[in-house]
């Protein structure tokens, strides 16, 4: 399979200390956007609180059609006089005032059962992609200065209390700049999520990842941007927001070396999760480069073709100096003399 | 892993990528993208070697390369190459050896980039050239 370097792991003032660990074989996982795009939706479903319109809306009034032979469409309407409402139309969805089409229920399906299977599959995915620089980069973070993706920090990180000792540290494993990120991107929400308590959004920072909390979640949950969770129980709402891989992610070591015995490995299959072993890819080699230019395929494959010739381009000498020159050598001294005279 | 799922996955969304309405190419604004748009070749994420062309300061123009081998450790995994050169040509020619010897596919759009930064620099021209014939350069040097 893949292979599997060491990570080294970081002390909390951004040191590289001699601890080196084996990157777990989560990080070796298939990377399927398509699964934890699906997944994400899902299970982003089961917050979802119920909304409908009231059951007697449009419905409260005591119209009656007024039937044929009166030169008027049949709809119901509003008994009565001496308002303008009298005579109105009611009830219908294509009345003012009248109910809507197919009225909002609240036992609508809001929730979704997702096998746990697939929960699984979909979480091993969103690890491993926040092992891929590169997709950590193109969702967004900055980490331009981070000594190693995966960021793995040593365990004096779980021990911190004070907020002030987080930043600390985010500033000098040089973190700080995806945060102010964040800071930088707080702005009012559109629409009417503003007055129903949702007034700000802001881009999210790094994903703290621990092992044991002595005092962690407390000292960074004040920082914005940031997510801490504990490695036994990850969320993919957390670890692929939106349903888009490549959160940058802070572990500690004690999860990061939790992590082949919460996922398994390809040889051993999880410890903690029954009956689970992780995924294996469809393709065992997906490096298409490698491939094409390997010697099985290189002996196999017939010579390239010589390309037909390029035609040759004509170039305009009006615009291309060099070219007008080889055609009139003359041009170079009427080009001298224009410049004298632009001088002039 | 490999650069071709990595392009997989970042090919139709990433936070660098550009889309337009009525633009079928999109543009992708990443550092190491010569081009700025977006594809396997020039994206510069994903592709384990890949140059910038960029000004430090106006008028200073730096190469840097990605180096092969560390992806994983992007703090020490670029190659700064300044270049203290102002000319255009000096600028291209250093800017060739360079990036042929590194990434052969990307030397010629590479010279391309640093004559364009650096024909930025020169004063844009207001008034248009003076036109002189044969005629007159044959009178005026008549002896």
């Amino acid at each position: 399979m893949a292979a599997r370097p060491l990570v080294t792991v970081y002390s909390e003032k951004n040191e590289a200390t001699p601890t080196q660990v084996k990157l777990p074989a989560v990080f070796r996982a298939p990377i399927r956007p398509d699964v934890v795009s699906f997944i994400h939706d899902q299970i982003s479903r089961n917050k979802l609180q119920a909304r409908a319109v009231s059951t007697e809306a449009g419905k409260q009034s005591s119209a009656e059609s007024w039937g044929t032979g009166r030169a008027v469409a049949r709809i119901p309407r509003v008994r009565g006089g001496g308002t303008h409402r009298s005579g109105q139309g009611a009830f219908g969805n294509m009345c003012r005032g009248g109910h809507m089409f197919a009225p909002l229920k609240v036992w609508r399906r809001w929730h979704r059962r997702v096998n746990v299977a697939q929960k699984r599959y979909a979480i091993t995915s969103a690890i491993a992609a926040s092992g891929m620089p590169a997709l950590v980069q193109a969702r967004g973070h900055v980490i331009d200065q981070v000594a190693e993706i995966p960021f793995v920090v040593s365990d004096k990180v779980e021990a911190f209390r004070k907020t002030k000792e987080a930043v600390a540290f985010l500033r000098r494993a040089h973190l700080w700049a995806d945060i102010e990120k964040v800071y930088n991107s707080k702005r009012y929400r559109a629409g009417v999520g503003k007055m129903r308590n949702r007034r700000y959004k802001q881009k999210l920072g790094p994903l703290v990842i621990y092992g044991q909390d002595a005092g962690v979640a407390r000292a960074f949950r004040n920082i914005p941007g940031i997510d801490v969770l504990n490695v036994e129980r990850l969320n993919l709402l957390k670890v692929a927001p939106g349903g888009h891989l490549g959160r940058l992610v802070i572990w500690t070591e004690s999860a990061f070396k939790k992590l082949d015995a919460i996922y398994g490995t390809q040889s051993a299959p999880s410890e903690l999760k029954k009956g689970f072993v992780l995924p294996t890819a469809k393709m065992a080699n997906p490096d298409f480069t490698r491939i094409v230019r390997s010697e099985e395929v290189v002996k196999a494959v017939r010579p390239a073709r010589k390309a037909a010739a390029a035609p040759k381009v004509h170039r305009n000498p009006l615009k291309k100096f060099a070219l007008m020159k080889t055609l009139n050598p003359y041009a170079a001294v009427i080009r001298e003399a224009a410049h004298k005279k632009q001088k002039a | 892993m490999s650069a071709d799922i990595a392009w997989q996955v970042i090919r139709n969304n990433s936070a660098l990528l550009v889309k337009r309405k009525n633009i079928d190419k999109a543009f992708s604004t990443e550092r190491f993208n010569l081009t700025k748009t977006n594809s396997r070749r020039y994206n510069g994420f994903v592709n384990n070697k890949a140059v910038a062309v960029e000004f430090v300061k106006r008028g200073v123009p730096q190469i840097v390369l990605k180096r092969s081998r560390e992806q994983s450790k992007p703090a020490s995994s670029l190659v700064v190459k300044p270049l203290n050169k102002t000319n255009g040509r000096r600028a291209r020619v250093t800017v060739q050896r360079i990036v042929s010897g590194y990434r052969p596919s990307l030397a010629m759009v590479a010279q391309r980039k640093v004559s364009q930064l650096l024909r930025s620099l020169r004063p844009k021209r207001t008034t248009p050239h003076s036109k002189i014939t044969a005629e007159e350069v044959a009178g005026s040097t008549a002896i």
